[in-house]
Order: C-alpha cells, then structure tokens, then sequence
C-alpha cells in the first residue's frame, strides 16, 4: 500500500493486520496507489512461483481487468434485478466512482444493454482542473501504455505519468480501466468530474441524511445523484453503486475539516 | 554491454561515461530512457530514473540530442534503447497532439489516435541517433503495437530486442526466437533489474536453448555486477548486460564517476578478452549495413571471443564469417586451420 494511503486508511491497515496480513507501505513516487501497483508487480515477478498478483481495479495487463469487471458485475447484475423487482423498473441513471473503476464497470454491466438507462461514472475532480490537481483520466488523459494496460492516462506531454491528486485515496490513480475508455469514447457511458471540496460535503450531508457514511470515493457518485436527481425531475429512478463504507475515511475527514480525533 | 540511464546524473555526464565505456571496451552500449514508474528496475535504477528526471526537464528531443553526441563520437558502436512503451509512444513532441479524446465532438470523431505515426516518428529518431535496437520491458512481443514496430524498424534498421526469462514456456519461447532481430534479452532471474549474488544453475543451459531457437546471440542481463560473475559463462553466451552496478557507482560519485565505470567496463571486456586469443573485439565489428535489421546487431563481436568450434548451427554465421568488416577473428576465417571454424559470436 502507498504509503500516503496508509496514513489516509489508517483503519483498513488495521483490519488487514488484524486479519494476518502484512502491509508494506511504498514510498516511491507519490506513495498512492500507483506506486503501490509499480511494486507490487516488481514483487510478483520476482516470487511468482510462489505468489499470486490480485489486484482490485480494473486496471493492469489482461486478463486482470476483465476478471475484475467479471466478479464486480454480480453487483449490477443483482441491481438490476432488484430494481425490476422492487422499484418497479429499470433505473433512469446509474452512477458509479470511476479511478481504476472497478465498482462503476461492474454496476455498468448489469445495463449495458439497456439502452435507455443512463450511465454515469464520477471522477475525481480534486483541485481543479490542471496537470496533476486530480485524477480525471478520461477528461483529461491521453492513450497511452501503462501498467501493462492501453488506455486512457494523465501524463506529460513527454510521455512520463503525471502525479495525481484525489481526496479519495481509492480514485489517487493517474488511470482508468480500460473498458471505461472505450465506454467513455464511444458515447455509451458519460464521465463527469467532482472535486474534493464537494465531495467532503456530500460525505456529511449523506452521513446525516441518510445516515450512511459513504465513502470519499462513493461521495462523489452521491453529489452526481443529487444533481441528477433535480435535473432528472419527480418520479425519476437514480441508481447509486454505495461502493463503499466510510470508516476508513473518518480520520482523514476529521483531519481535512480541522478535527484533530 | 554496459547499460546507463541517460541524465544520471546529467547528460553531460552520460555523454562522457558513454564514450569512456565504449573505450574501455563496451560492444556495445545501452541506454535507459527515463520513465516515471519503471516496473521492470529494481532500486537502484529506479532511483537512477528519478535523478535523472530531477536533474533535467525531460524531453524526448533533448534526449536524443544527448544520444546523437554519443553517436557522432563513437559512430561504429550500436546503440539500444532500453525504454519504456508510454514516453516511446507519447514522449516527441510529434506524437502529444495524439490521443486525448474531445467530448465536445460526437463518439466518432472523438479520439485521433495513430501509433503507428507516434512509432514511426520514433523509430526514424532512433535510426538518425545510431539507436539500433530497442528493448521494451512492458510490450509483450505479440501485442500488436509490438508487430507494428517490428514492421516500420525492419525498413530503418531498428530491431525490437526480445527478452526470455526462465519462466517464459516452451511455446512462447519459440515464438519470440522465431520474431525476435538482432540478439535476445536473456533475463537471468525472475524480478527487476539489480544485482544478484547468485546466478540461477541452470543459466548456460538455458541460454543454449535460446541461442539454438533463435539461431541469433544472446545477451545475459539481470544480476551482474562483477566481472568474476561471468566466468562459469565464458564461451556459453554473448554478451553480458551490466546496469545496476554502473549506478550504484554514480549513485556514490555522481558527475566524477567516470573512472570507476571505465575500471568496471574494463574488468567485464577482459573477462572476454582472457578468452579470445586475437585480442579484444571493436564495437566496429558489430556495425552492419544500412536497412538489414535483421543483421544489425546479430553479428556482435566475439564477446567471449569461443575458442570452442561450434557447429554452423546459427544461419547468419556463416555469412559474418566470410565478411571481413564483420568478423573479428577475420584471419582465422580466412585461412583454414585449427581455428577455421570459429564463429564471430
């Protein structure tokens, strides 16, 4: 794990640890996820005998993304039943947080073929809008070739991956799955970036609210649905992926809003 | 070969320990294209990468310019690139206007993307810089941008180096010998580039393997660092990749590392030279006509100069053989005797 993200996830080091793991933080680089995929492939291809590499976003060399995609898709398969079944039809709008986009895909697939649903993923927004305040690969990447993958990457002019940046430790990928490039491309899904400042508020108000606390990266998909929502009109079905728990982000929030926990 | 990240420290420098080394003795010479996440280094060239990009904004053009200084100094020793795909395909100037896709277009006109232009727009960089192979750690040589740089650099005379690794399984292996110009990238051990105190046992009888398959030379690469590593492969393979240590050393001195890397070069090509009874091999030797990529690096000098004769088993052998420019031991090859059949690598 990067080690910027074992400090941010402080609670997932914890459970993993609980659990028997060892976590190594990497240091190289910007110390986030893409660091961490850098060695943890350096380290499978040294132990491979030995060693099996999972990863869990749609990225990395083939058949990685598509068996991601595969097991994420129980999700939306599941979704798409329920919704038939207990919201009395198909979903409007299905929204999901795209860094690698593991979650986003996988709800995706349940609708594919359904061509009068919407489909919606967020990306990180961060800062703003230049080189390296965020991680909207789709917005602003070029085609490219990394991690083994051909997609869509923030990148210099030059050809070097950029550093990124994202509240959300889980969308701090300069990357995209490549699925969602070719989605992305071809008109069937849209993209649309949330910066972090609206996503830490939808993080309360839906903590509040709903009583869930989401994710920081599930927080972006919920200030898509709520824009939607009011654009979309009464009576109007938005399907939101809750890709994840917010506990592991609570110290990390509490910190960012001046909160010393 | 020696391996240098170019702008570790500076290009300067990289310019002046490049043409120390090929004086030393260096066949020829490889040279690191910087990237910012290099997953096949290990530590230390990683962090080789990282100064380098530190030290100068990286561009591509810089970075060939810096390679064309090496080149003019020293014209007859080929270059190779060892480079990752992403600056191969987006790093020219060339290329950055490819590939970002405009959403205010309809799904169809949305993304202009040409590989094929951003790697024909490399590759003849290359043939102007003397870079006559590249080596390509995280393009699988079956991908199709893979096939299509193997196309555009067989009319330049840039080759595609292929790597084997002691995984690499049966199938596989014959398909990259059957594909693979120039020599083959034998990857030593399993991981990342860095130095290995041991050598895996069955090395030479892997490297044979290779060496029929492809009926080209083999470079040994991953793990060495001192020319005493070499010599249980003396006369077994043909040709040694040393990176790792070159940086350690620059790592320590930075821009006065010159005669410490002119020292280790030296230590590697006279482990050769111990071998070869008609003196050290030029890089000169290994330089080939224009066009014939398939040639270009195959008849790298006698890296350990094989006093053992050797059966024709390799095509081109023969050929360098009769060729005095190419062959090393050209006398030898000439005149029929004890050493008659003695191949240039």
């Amino acid at each position: 794990m990067g080690a910027e993200d074992v400090r941010r996830q402080k609670l997932n080091v914890f459970r993993m640890e609980l659990l028997g793991a060892k976590v190594v933080p990497v240091t190289s680089g910007s110390g986030t996820l893409k660091d961490a995929t850098n060695d943890a492939m350096r380290d499978w291809a040294k132990n491979v005998d030995t060693t099996h590499y999972i990863i869990g976003s749609a990225i990395g060399p083939h058949p990685f993304p598509t068996m991601v995609r595969d097991f994420q898709a129980v999700i939306g398969h599941e979704a798409r039943e329920q919704m038939l079944e207990r919201a009395g039809g198909l979903p409007d709008a299905v929204i999901g947080c795209v860094g690698g986009g593991s979650n986003a895909i996988g709800i995706f697939h349940g609708f594919l073929n359904d061509a009068d649903v919407k489909l919606y993923g967020t990306e990180a927004g961060g800062r703003g809008d230049d080189l390296g305040d965020n991680c909207a690969s789709i917005a602003f990447g070029q085609v490219g070739f990394f991690h083994g993958t051909k997609s869509l990457y923030i990148q210099h002019g030059n050809g070097q991956i950029e550093d990124v940046h994202s509240v959300s430790a889980g969308l701090d990928y300069p990357g995209v799955g490549p699925e969602h490039a070719h989605l992305a491309v071809t008109g069937r899904a849209e993209y649309i970036r949330v910066q972090d400042d609206v996503a830490l508020e939808t993080f309360q108000e839906v903590s509040r609210l709903e009583g869930i606390i989401p994710a920081l990266e599930t927080s972006h998909s919920f200030a898509l649905a709520k824009k939607l929502a009011r654009e979309l009109g009464p009576g109007k079905r938005v399907l939101v992926n809750l890709s994840g728990r917010g506990d592991k982000d609570v110290t990390e929030v509490a910190r960012l809003l001046g909160r010393d926990l | 070969m020696p391996y240098l990240t170019m702008g570790d420290p500076s290009y300067d420098a990289t310019v002046e320990y490049a043409i120390g080394m090929i004086d030393a003795g260096a066949d020829l010479l490889e040279i690191g294209i910087p990237f910012s996440d290099p997953t096949a280094d290990g530590p230390v060239i990683q962090a080789a990468m990282v100064r380098s990009l530190a030290a100068t904004e990286f561009t591509m053009e810089g970075l060939f310019a810096a390679v064309e200084r090496i080149h003019t100094a020293r014209p007859e020793v080929p270059l190779v690139f060892l480079g990752y795909m992403n600056p191969i395909l987006n790093g020219l100037a060339a290329s950055v206007a490819y590939g970002r896709a405009d959403f205010s277009k309809p799904a169809a006109d949305r993304l202009q993307y040409d590989a094929r232009g951003a790697l024909s727009a490399f590759l003849e960089r290359c043939q102007k810089a003397g870079v006559r192979g590249l080596v390509i750690p995280d393009l699988p040589f079956d991908a199709p941008e893979s096939e299509t740089l193997r196309e555009i650099g067989e009319e330049l005379g840039v080759s595609q180096i292929l790597m084997v690794a002691p995984n690499t399984g049966d199938a596989r292996l014959q398909a990259i010998c059957r594909a693979a110009r120039g020599f083959i990238y034998y990857v030593t051990s399993l991981g990342v580039t860095g130095m290995r105190s041991e050598l895996p046992p069955d090395l030479a009888e892997r490297i044979a393997l290779v060496q029929r398959e492809s009926g080209l030379p083999v470079f040994a690469g991953f793990g060495f660092s001192e020319p005493g590593q070499v010599a249980g492969l003396v006369g077994k393979v043909d040709g040694i990749i040393v990176g790792s240590r070159n940086h350690q050393i620059i790592e320590e001195l930075g821009d006065v590392a010159g005669t410490a890397l002119v020292e280790l070069t030296r230590g590697f090509a006279s482990a050769r030279c111990v071998l070869n009874s008609t003196g050290p091999a030029s890089g000169a030797q290994a330089l080939e006509q224009p066009g014939a990529a398939i040639r270009l690096i195959g008849p790298s000098p006698a890296f350990f100069g094989k006093s053992v004769v050797k059966p024709p088993a390799r095509p081109n052998c023969q050929d360098y053989a009769e060729d005095p420019r190419l062959c090393p031991d050209r006398d030898s090859a000439r005149s029929p005797g004890p050493d008659s059949s003695r191949f240039c690598f």
